[in-house]
């Protein structure tokens, strides 16, 4: 969780609360970067861009309590630009040994988590035939846990949309689900 | 039963990639870049940011920008309307010279040539029916008119030097019942 009273004194051009700001922002972003893009490098990028924006702009930002909102916004921007550049040279490799890994743990029903790698193939597969933002949609829900509303503030979409492109993902998940396991 | 299935994996699937956060190996890495971007951009000059923002910071804003494409949209439709009625109205305009010129060449004999002059200075065409007059029979008619006005200023002339042949005339006018000519 981000103090308000630190992104309040950031605005006012504070570097050394800035530094508080990054710590506490890198983790999440990071996280939905990862998850768009399936490249810890790429993902890494991303976060270091985003938050030398967040510097540069914070002052705007009309009051700290959207800070979130803001941040996921410009790391989710960032993302559209870089699957865009990815759509013009695709690189997806599925790993078999991935989906064998899925499979065990929904065998065993397996409380662990698995491995990032795993992870990037997995839901690069699943995802594959989403559109970036709906790819957005379906892991600001069902990873990030968000509300339509919160999406719906930070993709701009409206919350009908939102609800549509989400209903489109977790079903075309589903079939992806069915010809990978 | 096989959409059960299906719900089922779904969720366990859903429920493992989200108990699998993914951490990034360097977050002290990604700290120390960023601050070393942020320390390495020059400062902003707080005065001039304001003056700046106060002056152009009207532009950040959504519904302000939205609002200026649209009436820029409006204007760019009101000018191709307007540009299309003037044209309208110039072509109507073409067309009543014609027409004014025409009325003119009926009902007047005062400076016929002159009005002819007009009608073909002003790009207007002379129709005998159907048929337009080309410029090189309208300057034979205005030439012909020109020598037929100058003979008859020549008649009146000599009939006002000469009071007998002007009263001859008056006679004779009489005479054969031409009332509407006038010496």
């Amino acid at each position: 969780m981000i103090d308000i009273r630190l992104i309040e004194e950031c605005r006012s051009g504070n570097l050394n609360n800035f530094r508080k700001v990054v710590e506490a922002s890198t983790p999440f972003a990071f996280s939905v970067a990862f998850r768009m893009l399936g490249d810890e490098d790429l993902a890494k990028d991303i976060v270091q861009e985003t938050l030398v924006t967040v510097w540069q702009k914070i002052s705007k930002i009309k009051s700290p309590e959207v800070y979130k909102t803001w941040l996921y916004r410009i790391v989710l921007n960032k993302c559209y630009d870089e699957l865009r550049k990815q759509k013009r040279n695709p690189e997806i490799s599925q790993d078999d040994s991935s989906w064998a890994k899925l499979s065990e743990r929904i065998a065993d029903n397996s409380p662990e988590g698995i491995g990032k790698t795993d992870m990037a193939v997995i839901i690069s597969g699943l995802t594959e035939k989403l559109s970036p933002k709906q790819k957005a949609v379906f892991i600001l829900s069902d990873f990030e846990d968000m509300t339509n509303d919160e999406i719906a503030a930070i993709t701009g979409m409206s919350k009908l949309t939102v609800k549509a492109n989400l209903f489109y993902a977790r079903k075309s998940i589903r079939n992806m689900l069915q010809k990978y396991l | 039963m096989i959409m059960k299935a299906i719900d089922e994996k779904y969720k366990k699937t859903i429920e493992i990639l989200k108990k699998s956060v993914p951490v990034s190996d360097s977050q002290d890495d990604i700290e120390r870049e960023v601050i070393n971007v942020i320390s390495s951009l020059p400062v902003q000059n707080k005065d001039n940011f304001s003056v700046f923002n106060f002056l152009f910071g009207w532009t950040e804003i959504v519904w302000i920008r939205r609002s200026l494409i649209m009436a820029s949209f409006l204007l760019v439709a009101i000018f191709i309307y307007q540009q299309s009625v003037i044209v309208k109205q110039l072509n109507w305009l073409s067309t009543q010279i014609v027409i004014n010129g025409e009325k003119h060449f009926n009902t007047s004999v005062i400076d016929f040539s002159g009005r002819l002059r007009f009608l073909k200075f002003s790009g207007s065409r002379v129709h005998s029916n159907s048929s337009p007059i080309t410029d090189d029979q309208l300057d034979m008619l205005i030439e012909s008119i020109d020598k037929l006005q100058k003979d008859y200023n020549n008649l009146t002339r000599i009939i006002e030097e000469n009071p007998e042949l002007k009263e001859m005339i008056e006679k004779k006018l009489v005479e054969k019942n031409y009332n509407k000519v006038k010496l």
